[in-house]
């Protein structure tokens, strides 16, 4: 669910799909859909935590972005745009959701070339053989950590330390100023740094 | 000057006794064992908390949302959690649910423009989307409202009272006993009195449980502003 930066190509190509889409042309929809399903549900899914309410989200952030593609004026790439969409429709969830019920986290796979990755294998040492099994649990309580967070500090820890944008792309996508994000990066990660102390070296 | 007593004094001597026995009572050796974890368990939560109390003050907020958000560190500041949060992007669905996330999507979609949506619907969800629309709607309707309610207060009232017109009153009455006089205060009808045979007769409900007393009414004054009654008991 890695975010590499968009290459020039790839944003033209979008503004390609995007005027076929408009034009009535699905299969540009489809594609539009294809390039960014997997970064939109990795989004959301690190928001909520919860592969059900990932799954309908992803969803709705879609259909919301096809009904107002003739409100895309390119004033952003489509990229921006609909992390937007999604960004929005996944907080929305969330405020109107806290108040209904608890969530219910869920894990997704984890990938297992993460037992490979030095990080990994030196902050799981000493917690027995099993990779899979150790892997399950990092990921629990980092999602259970960034559930601690509000919807505004785990979306900027979502896309910057996860995902990997940039502060300026997350300023666009939220609306806000550069340090606006700053700002909620640093608050989240004192807290992350409390929640997940377990994990971290005893000078950090 | 009263007495001191010693703390060795005979007469507590059975109270020390009885005390001492608590010397033998030890926690659960399992409780001492987890004491450390526990407590630095909770201590993290502690100061969790008191981040989360600071990341969300009201004057952090404001400061962010008028973007004059405070110089922070970087992120040089934390390498290893930020090292431990990549990790997270090994967290994937399983690639089935990627393969079928199209089909799904096209079948709601379809089914979404199948429904109709109501005005409403569409237009809160419009705003929704967009937050400061939604404030600019918010405040035209509550200076739509504050305009209203000011055009009505400073409405000229001789204008109002212009458009009355001195009418016989209407009096709605059980029959009594006592007639009801009225009588037509207002210059242009005060030669005219009219006597009736019904009487204004009000029951009050609020005294059920004593004696029913009956108000009858039996003058009511009408000028063109101002209408007022006497009653008699």
């Amino acid at each position: 669910m890695d975010l590499p930066a968009q290459p020039v190509s790839a944003l033209s190509d979008d503004a390609a799909l995007v005027e076929r889409a408009r034009a009535n042309d699905p299969a540009a929809f489809d594609e539009l859909v294809e390039r960014y399903k997997q970064r939109i549900y990795g989004t959301i899914y690190h928001m909520t935590s919860n592969h059900e309410d990932s799954n309908d989200l992803a969803q709705e952030t879609f259909i919301r972005a096809y009904k107002n593609l003739d409100r895309f004026k390119g004033d952003s790439s489509f990229y921006t745009w609909i992390y937007r969409i999604a960004v929005n429709t996944t907080i929305n969830f969330l405020n109107g959701h806290r108040r209904r019920s608890k969530n219910h986290l869920s894990l997704d796979d984890v990938d297992a070339r993460i037992q490979e990755n030095p990080d990994f294998i030196e902050r799981t040492r000493g917690e027995g053989p099993d990779g899979e099994v150790a892997a399950n649990e990092l990921m629990e309580h980092l999602n259970v950590a960034l559930q601690k967070l509000s919807p505004d500090h785990r979306l900027v820890v979502t896309l910057y330390d996860i995902q990997g944008l940039s502060h300026a792309e997350i300023a666009k996508i939220t609306n806000s100023s550069e340090g606006t994000v700053r700002s909620r990066l640093y608050y989240a990660r004192l807290q992350l740094q409390q929640l997940l102390k377990r994990y971290l070296p005893e000078k950090n | 000057m009263p007495p001191t007593r010693q703390p060795n004094d005979p007469q507590f001597d059975d109270l020390r006794r009885l005390l001492a026995m608590k010397r033998a009572e030890r926690p659960p050796q399992e409780t001492m064992d987890g004491f450390l974890v526990a407590f630095h368990k909770r201590l993290a939560d502690e100061q969790a908390a008191d981040a989360a109390r600071r990341a969300n003050s009201f004057w952090l907020r404001l400061r962010e949302r008028l973007g004059i958000a405070p110089a922070v560190p970087g992120d040089e500041a934390f390498p290893a959690l930020r090292r431990l949060l990549s990790l997270k992007s090994y967290e994937r669905p399983s690639p089935a649910y990627l393969d079928n996330f199209l089909m799904r999507l096209n079948r709601r979609l379809l089914a979404e423009q199948m429904r109709p949506t109501a005005f409403w619907t569409r237009l809160f969800q419009s705003l929704t989307e967009r937050p400061f629309a939604f404030a600019q709607v918010g405040v035209a309707f509550a200076l739509t409202f504050v305009l209203t309610i000011q055009f009505y207060n400073h409405w000229p009232r001789s204008q109002v009272a212009a458009t009355v017109q001195p009418t016989a009153p209407t009096i709605v009455a059980a029959a009594s006993e006592r007639p009801v006089q009225v009588i037509y205060d207002d210059a242009r009808a005060n030669d005219r009195r009219e006597e009736t045979t019904d009487s204004a007769v009000m029951l009050l409900p609020a005294f059920e449980s004593q004696p029913r007393v009956h108000f009858v009414m039996d003058r009511v004054d009408i000028t063109p502003k101002v209408y007022a009654a006497s009653f008699n008991y």
